[in-house]
C-alpha cells in the first residue's frame, strides 16, 4: 500500500466518520422533532370557542344578557347586537354585572358598560368578541376572535 | 474484532434507515392525510359558490384543522365535521359527500353541539379518516350505521309512535310489526312476553362478540345479522327455535330499525330523553288498547292460532293444543288456564310466562279465553266415584290407545301428559271428560260411548291411575 | 483600563471559557484526551475507559445486551411521552389511547414504537440470557452479575405484563384478568388442605396485585403506577448495578487466549499510551479476580473512546430503526373496549407468558407459580452448581463435547415437549379418564410438572455421563428453552376458543 493510498483511504475514512455520526445525530434529530411535536395537541378537548346565541331578535335592547354556560354577555345597541367577553383582562377572573358595568370579584379591576376600564389593575378594556350569522340564521359569537371595541353585527 | 469500519458502516446504514421511516412517517401523517384533502376541496368548493366576494375570501382563508364536535354530558367527541364541513351550510346543496348538507331539518331540532354526530348514526367518531369511522373492520363495537337503518336512533330518545310522522315511520312500522306478529309470545319486550326467546330490552346494543356470526355472510356486523336472522332464522342460527320465514324483506327490515332502537340500560342525559319516551316506556312499549283480544294476539296466537280447533303446525311438528276449544273449557277452569299460562308446559315449547306478564294483563288474558261460557275459578268435581284403578293396566291401554299421539318416546303431536300444570291443576273431572268425549275440533276423539274406542269404566279408571303416575314429580 | 481590556476580552471569550470549563480535557484526538472524554463524563464513565478488542467482536455479545438496554431507553422515553395523553381511569383510558391513535402528533407512531420495543425487549431479555448462558459467562467473578440479570428480566416481563392492561381494551382486561387469577392459584393447594378460609396467600396475592375483586378502576390505577413508577425505577436500579458489575468483574468474559486468537491489532487500533505498565498492585486490589492486564499489557484494548462508542451507538440506532420499521409497517393493536360481560375467546395472555399459559390450562398453580418458581430457582442457582472452570467466552465451550450435549439436549427438549403436548391434544389428560379425580392430584402430575422432571432426570443423567457439571447446566437450560420455545409457539398459534387445539386460526368455529 503506498502512502497515496493510505492518505486516500484515511480520507474515506473519515468521511465515513462524519457521515455516520451525521447520520446518527439527523436521525435523532428528527425523532426529537417528533417528541417535541407530540405534547402540542392539535386539536382540543374542549367544546368549539365558536357557540350560537339565539337568533338576532332574541337579543335584549339595552341590556346584557349572560349566555348561559359561556363567558359571554350579548347586547343590542343602536348600532346592533355585539358580544362581550366575562374574562377579566388582568388574569382571568369572571367579571360580573354591576350597576355601573362589570365588576371583578378578584382584584377588583372595574369596567364600565361598554367594557372600558374606570378603576383597578386591569390592563385593557374588555375583549369584544365577534358576531357573525351563522347559515340557519341564528347569530355566531366566536370567543375565539376578537374584535375592536364597538363592532357590532348589523342585519 | 468487528472492525471499526464495519461497525461505522452499520452506524450509517441503521441511522440512515431509521431516518429515513421517521421522515416517511411525519410526511405520512402531516401531508399525505385524506381530511386535509377533503378541507382544501371543500375551501374551492365554497369559494366557487360564494355569492359575494367577502364570502370568497373567507372561504378560501379557511384554516386546515381538525374540527370536532364535543358534548361533555354524552361523553361525546365526534370528529365527522373535519371532513363533513357543510354539514349546516344550504350553500353547499347539490355536492356530493363528505361535503353535503345534512338531509331534512333534523338538526333544527338536534343541534350538532348539543348531540353531537354517532348517538344517531354510531361508527368511531374519534376517528378522522373514513375507514376507521365507519369501524366495520376495525376493533368498534358500534360500527357506523348504513343510511337507511339510522332511524332506528330515534327510538333512544323518542315513543316509535311519536316519531311515525317525523322521520320515523319505518321505526314506527317495525314496533308495530313487533307486536303484531306475536313476538312477546317467546320474546321479552318492556316486562311483557314469554321467555323462550332472548329478552330484547337492549338487543340494539349487542355487539357482533354476542351473536352467533359464524353463518353470516359477509360483513360481520349486528345489523346485517338482525336483518338476515329475520329472513332466515335456522340459516344464521342452526337449530334456532325462532319461527322462519314470515317477514318480507321490507318487514325484516322495520324489525330491524325497531330492534337497533331497543337500547335500554343506556345511560343518557335527561335533557335528551323526549318526554313521549317516558309515556312509552310506563306504558311498556304497547300500542293503543290493551285488551285480552289484544294480549291473546301478541303472546298466544303465533302458536295457538285461532285457538278453537286442534291444528297441527307443520314448524313445531304437533298439534298445538286448542286452547279456546269450547269442549276444553267445558272441562277446564281458570285455576288450570292460569298455571299453564305462567308455568308454561315443560318440555314444549310452552315456556311460562311468569314475570313476563302483570295480574291485570294474566285476568284480562283469562277473560278472553274463557269466552263468554262459564269457566269458573275453580271446576267442582262432579263425576261419580270411580273404582281403584290399576296403573299395571292402565299402562297397558295407554299404550295400545294413546300412545300413537301421546308417547314421548314416539314422536308425540299431542299434549304432553305428564307435565305439573296438567298433573297438579288438572282435575280427575276433566281428564275422564276428555277420555270419555274427546274433544270436538280437535285430533282427540271419545273413547267410551257409542263411536268411541270402547273403553269400559274399569278402564278408563285404570287409565287415569296411570296418567297420574306420570306426574314428574312422582317418578 | 487595564481592567476594562481584560473585562473586554473575558465577554468575547465566555462560549469558549464556558465550554472549556464544561468539557476539561481537549478535543479527543490523543490517547489521553480520549480516556478522559470517557472518564469525566457523568454519562459515558460507566463505560471502561479503554475496552478489550475481544469485547468488540460481533460474535462476542451480538450486541444483546445493548439491544435490551437500547430499546429500554426507547421505552422510557416514549412512555414519557404516552404520559402525557394517557389517562389511567376505566371511563377515560380507552378514549385517550384512540386519541393517541388518531389525533395526538406523531402519537400512533409513538405508542406504535412503545408496543414494538417492549416486544422486541423481551426477546431480547431471552436471547441475551441464552447469550451469556452459553458463553459460560456466569462463572466466577460474574455469578452475582447473572442473579440480577434474573432480575432484570423478571422486571422486564412484569413492565410488560403491567403496560398490557392501560389500553384497557378487550386484549388487556382478560389478559389480565387471567394474570390476576394465576397470581391467586396458590388457592389450589389451600383448597386441596381445606385451609382457605385461615389461610389465603393466593387471594391476598390477587387484591393486592388488583385491589378489588376483579379488573377494575383500582387495578387500572395499580397497574399504572407499578408500569411508570415502581418497575421502571427499579430497572433502572438493576441495570446500574448489572452494568457496574460488569467493570467490577473485569469487563465481559473473554477466553484465556483471547490475544492470541485476536492475532495483532489492524492499524484502525489507535497506539496505547504505553507498552509496558507498571502492574497495577492498587486496582487489583479493588478489583476482584485476576487483573486482565497483568503480564501482557493493554496492548489488546483500545480506547473507549471512539470505538466503544461508535459501536454502542450503531446497536442503538439498529434497535432504533427496527422498531421504527416495525412500527411503520404495523399498528400497535387496539381491540374493542373492555367489557367485563364478554370475555374474549381465546383469551390470551401477552405471547411471553403463552407456555406457561400452555400448563396453566392443566393448573394454575402449577403454571402460574410452581414452575416459574422452578425455572427461577434453577437459573438463579446454575452459577453456583456448575462451578467448573474453563470455557468461558467460547461459544459452548471449546472442543466438540459441549456441542453434542447440545444438540443432544435440543432434540431431547424439543422431542419431550412436543411428545408430551401431542399426547395431551391427542389423547387428554387425567380429568378426561377420570372425571372427578381432584385438582391437588393434576396440580403436582401434568404435562409442566412431568416435562420438569423428564428435563431435570435428563440434565442428571447427562451429568453422570459425560461426568460433568457445565455439560449437566447446557442439558437443562437447552430443555427448558426448547420448552418454553414450543409451549409459546403451540398457545400462540395452535389454541383456539376455549383453549382447544386447531392448526390454524381458519378451522377456529366462528362463535
Amino acid at each position: 500500500m503506498s502512502a497515496d493510498d493510505r492518505v486516500a483511504q484515511s480520507g474515506r475514512r473519515d468521511f465515513l466518520t462524519w457521515g455516520a455520526w451525521g447520520a446518527f445525530c439527523a436521525a435523532l434529530a428528527a425523532a426529537l422533532v417528533g417528541v417535541f411535536r407530540l405534547p402540542k395537541p392539535s386539536v382540543l378537548p374542549e367544546p368549539s370557542l365558536k357557540g350560537k346565541v339565539g337568533l338576532p331578535g332574541s337579543i335584549p335592547e339595552g341590556e346584557y344578557r349572560k349566555v348561559p354556560g359561556r363567558n359571554i354577555f350579548v347586547s343590542r345597541g343602536e348600532q346592533g347586537v355585539f358580544a362581550i367577553s366575562a374574562v377579566c383582562t388582568h388574569l382571568g377572573c369572571i367579571v360580573a354585572p354591576s350597576p355601573t358595568g362589570f365588576d371583578c370579584p378578584c382584584h377588583g379591576s372595574r369596567f364600565d358598560a361598554m367594557g372600558r376600564v374606570v378603576g383597578g389593575p386591569a390592563p385593557r378594556a374588555l375583549d369584544w368578541l365577534k358576531v357573525a350569522k351563522a347559515p340557519d340564521g341564528q347569530l355566531l359569537v366566536d370567543e375565539g376572535e376578537t374584535v375592536p371595541p364597538g363592532t357590532c353585527w348589523k342585519a | 474484532m468487528a472492525g471499526a469500519l464495519t461497525m461505522k458502516k452499520l452506524l450509517l446504514v441503521s441511522s440512515l434507515a431509521a431516518l429515513g421511516f421517521l421522515l416517511a412517517s411525519s410526511l405520512s401523517e402531516n401531508v399525505f392525510v385524506s381530511w386535509k384533502g377533503y378541507q382544501k376541496e371543500y375551501a374551492r368548493l365554497l369559494a366557487q359558490r360564494a355569492r359575494t366576494p367577502a364570502e370568497k375570501k373567507e372561504a378560501l382563508a379557511m384554516p386546515v384543522e381538525l374540527r370536532q364536535v364535543v358534548v361533555p354530558d354524552l361523553g361525546v367527541v365526534d370528529r365527522c365535521v373535519t371532513c363533513h364541513l357543510g354539514m349546516e351550510d344550504p350553500r353547499m346543496a347539490g355536492t356530493a359527500n363528505p361535503f353535503a348538507p345534512h338531509p331534512g331539518d333534523i338538526l333544527k331540532a338536534h343541534p350538532p353541539e348539543k348531540f353531537g354526530c354517532t348517538i344517531c348514526h354510531r361508527g368511531m367518531g374519534a376517528a378522522v379518516s373514513f375507514r376507521e369511522a365507519k369501524a366495520v373492520e376495525a376493533h368498534w363495537d358500534y360500527p357506523l350505521l348504513p343510511k337507511d337503518l339510522v332511524e332506528s336512533s330515534c327510538g333512544i330518545c323518542h315513543d316509535p309512535a311519536a316519531v311515525e310522522s317525523r322521520g320515523a315511520s319505518v321505526l314506527s312500522r317495525g314496533a308495530r310489526l313487533f307486536e303484531e306478529m306475536g313476538c312477546h309470545g317467546c320474546h321479552r319486550l318492556g316486562g311483557l312476553g314469554g321467555s323462550l326467546g332472548a329478552e330484547l330490552d337492549s338487543v340494539g346494543r349487542k355487539t357482533k362478540h354476542q351473536l352467533v356470526m359464524a353463518n353470516l355472510p359477509g360483513e360481520k356486523t349486528a345489523y346485517r345479522w338482525l336483518d338476515l336472522h329475520f329472513k332466515d332464522p335456522q340459516g344464521i342460527v342452526p337449530n334456532s327455535l325462532m319461527m322462519p320465514g314470515y317477514p318480507t324483506d321490507d318487514d325484516a327490515y322495520a324489525l330491524t330499525v325497531y330492534m337497533l332502537s331497543l337500547q335500554a340500560g343506556r345511560e343518557l342525559p335527561d335533557r335528551l330523553v323526549a318526554r313521549d319516551r317516558h309515556r312509552f316506556l310506563s306504558r311498556e312499549h304497547d300500542f293503543g288498547e290493551r285488551d285480552g283480544k289484544t294480549l291473546y294476539d301478541r303472546l298466544c296466537r303465533v302458536c295457538h292460532g285461532d285457538g278453537t280447533f286442534g291444528v297441527f303446525d307443520r314448524f313445531l311438528g304437533r298439534f298445538v293444543p286448542a286452547i279456546r276449544n269450547p269442549a276444553f273449557l267445558r272441562t277446564t277452569d281458570r285455576e288450570f288456564l292460569r298455571a299453564n299460562i305462567v308455568g308454561g308446559r315443560p318440555g314444549t315449547l310452552m315456556a311460562g310466562f311468569e314475570g313476563g306478564m302483570n295480574d291485570a294483563d294474566l285476568g284480562k288474558l283469562l277473560d278472553y279465553i274463557a269466552g263468554p261460557g262459564n269457566v269458573p275459578e275453580r271446576r267442582v268435581e262432579t263425576a261419580a266415584k270411580l273404582p281403584p284403578g290399576n296403573p299395571e293396566q292402565g299402562k297397558r291401554i295407554f299404550l295400545e290407545q294413546c300412545a300413537g299421539c301421546h308417547d314421548p318416546a314416539k314422536g308425540q303431536v299431542a299434549p304432553t301428559l305428564s307435565s305439573r300444570p296438567l298433573q297438579e291443576k288438572g282435575s280427575d273431572a276433566m281428564i275422564l271428560k276428555t277420555i270419555a268425549n274427546g274433544r270436538p275440533g280437535t285430533a282427540m276423539v271419545a273413547f267410551t260411548g257409542p263411536g268411541g274406542a270402547g273403553l269400559d269404566g274399569g278402564e278408563v279408571a285404570d287409565l287415569l291411575s296411570y296418567l297420574r303416575t306420570l306426574s314428574a314429580r312422582r317418578k | 483600563m487595564e481592567a476594562w481590556k481584560e473585562y473586554v476580552a473575558g465577554v468575547k471569550a465566555v462560549p469558549r471559557s464556558v465550554w472549556d470549563s464544561l468539557v476539561r480535557h481537549g478535543a479527543p484526538v490523543t490517547d489521553r484526551s480520549r480516556m478522559e472524554a470517557v472518564f469525566q463524563n457523568l454519562f459515558l464513565h460507566i463505560h471502561p475507559t479503554r475496552v478489550h478488542r475481544w469485547s468488540l467482536r460481533w460474535s462476542s455479545t451480538l450486541g444483546l445486551g445493548l439491544i435490551c438496554a437500547a430499546s429500554f431507553v426507547l421505552l422510557v422515553a416514549t412512555g414519557v411521552l404516552l404520559m402525557f395523553y394517557y389517562k389511567p381511569s376505566t371511563l377515560l383510558a380507552y378514549q385517550s389511547i384512540q386519541d393517541i391513535h388518531f389525533v395526538v402528533p406523531s402519537g400512533r407512531f409513538i405508542r406504535n414504537i412503545h408496543r414494538w420495543g417492549a416486544h422486541l425487549m423481551v426477546i431480547a431479555v431471552i436471547f441475551h440470557m441464552a447469550r451469556v448462558f452459553y458463553t459460560s459467562s456466569y462463572k466466577t467473578p460474574r455469578e452475582m452479575n447473572w442473579v440480577f440479570g434474573l432480575v432484570l428480566l423478571v422486571l422486564t416481563l412484569g413492565l410488560s405484563f403491567s403496560g398490557y392492561l392501560l389500553p384497557w381494551d378487550q386484549l388487556a382486561y382478560w389478559a389480565t384478568t387471567i394474570g390476576a387469577n394465576i397470581a391467586q392459584s396458590p388457592k389450589e393447594l389451600t383448597d386441596a388442605a381445606g385451609v382457605t378460609r385461615y389461610f389465603d396467600p393466593g387471594g391476598v396475592q390477587k387484591t393486592l396485585l388488583l385491589g378489588s375483586r376483579s379488573v377494575g378502576e383500582e387495578a387500572l390505577i395499580r397497574f399504572y403506577v407499578l408500569h411508570v413508577m415502581v418497575l421502571p425505577l427499579l430497572m433502572l436500579l438493576f441495570l446500574g448495578l448489572h452494568f457496574w458489575r460488569i467493570r467490577k468483574d473485569g469487563g465481559l468474559s473473554r477466553p484465556e487466549d483471547a490475544d492470541e486468537r485476536l492475532g495483532p491489532a489492524g492499524e484502525e487500533v489507535l497506539p496505547v499510551f504505553t507498552q509496558a505498565p507498571k502492574k497495577s498492585y492498587g486496582l487489583m486490589a479493588v478489583v476482584r479476580g485476576t487483573s486482565p492486564s497483568v503480564g501482557r499489557g493493554p496492548e489488546n484494548t483500545v480506547p473507549a473512546w471512539p470505538h466503544l462508542m461508535t459501536a454502542e451507538a450503531a446497536v442503538f440506532m439498529l434497535t432504533l430503526s427496527v422498531t421504527v420499521a416495525l412500527s411503520w409497517f404495523f399498528d400497535a393493536p387496539l381491540k374493542e373496549m373492555a367489557n367485563p360481560l364478554i370475555p374474549e375467546n381465546p383469551a390470551k395472555a401477552p405471547w411471553y407468558f403463552l407456555g406457561l399459559q400452555e400448563i396453566v390450562s392443566f393448573s394454575a398453580f402449577a403454571g402460574g407459580v410452581l414452575l416459574p418458581m422452578i425455572t427461577l430457582l434453577g437459573l438463579g442457582l446454575i452459577p453456583y452448581l456448575d462451578r467448573e472452570p474453563g470455557g468461558v467466552g467460547h461459544w459452548l465451550g471449546k472442543g466438540e463435547r459441549p456441542k453434542r450435549v447440545f444438540l443432544e439436549s435440543a432434540a431431547f427438549g424439543l422431542g419431550a415437549v412436543i411428545g408430551i403436548e401431542a399426547f395431551a391434544v391427542r389423547v387428554g389428560w387425567l380429568r378426561n379418564w377420570v372425571p372427578e379425580i381432584p385438582q391437588i392430584v393434576i396440580t403436582f402430575l401434568n404435562p409442566g410438572t412431568l416435562l420438569t422432571f423428564l428435563y431435570v432426570a435428563f440434565s442428571v443423567h447427562i451429568i453422570r455421563r459425560e461426568n460433568s457439571t457445565r455439560m449437566g447446566g447446557i442439558a437443562i437450560f437447552t430443555c427448558f428453552l426448547a420448552g418454553f420455545l414450543v409451549l409459546t409457539l403451540i398457545g400462540t398459534y395452535f389454541r383456539g376458543p376455549n383453549w382447544g387445539f386447531y392448526w390454524s386460526p381458519s378451522d377456529w368455529p366462528v362463535h
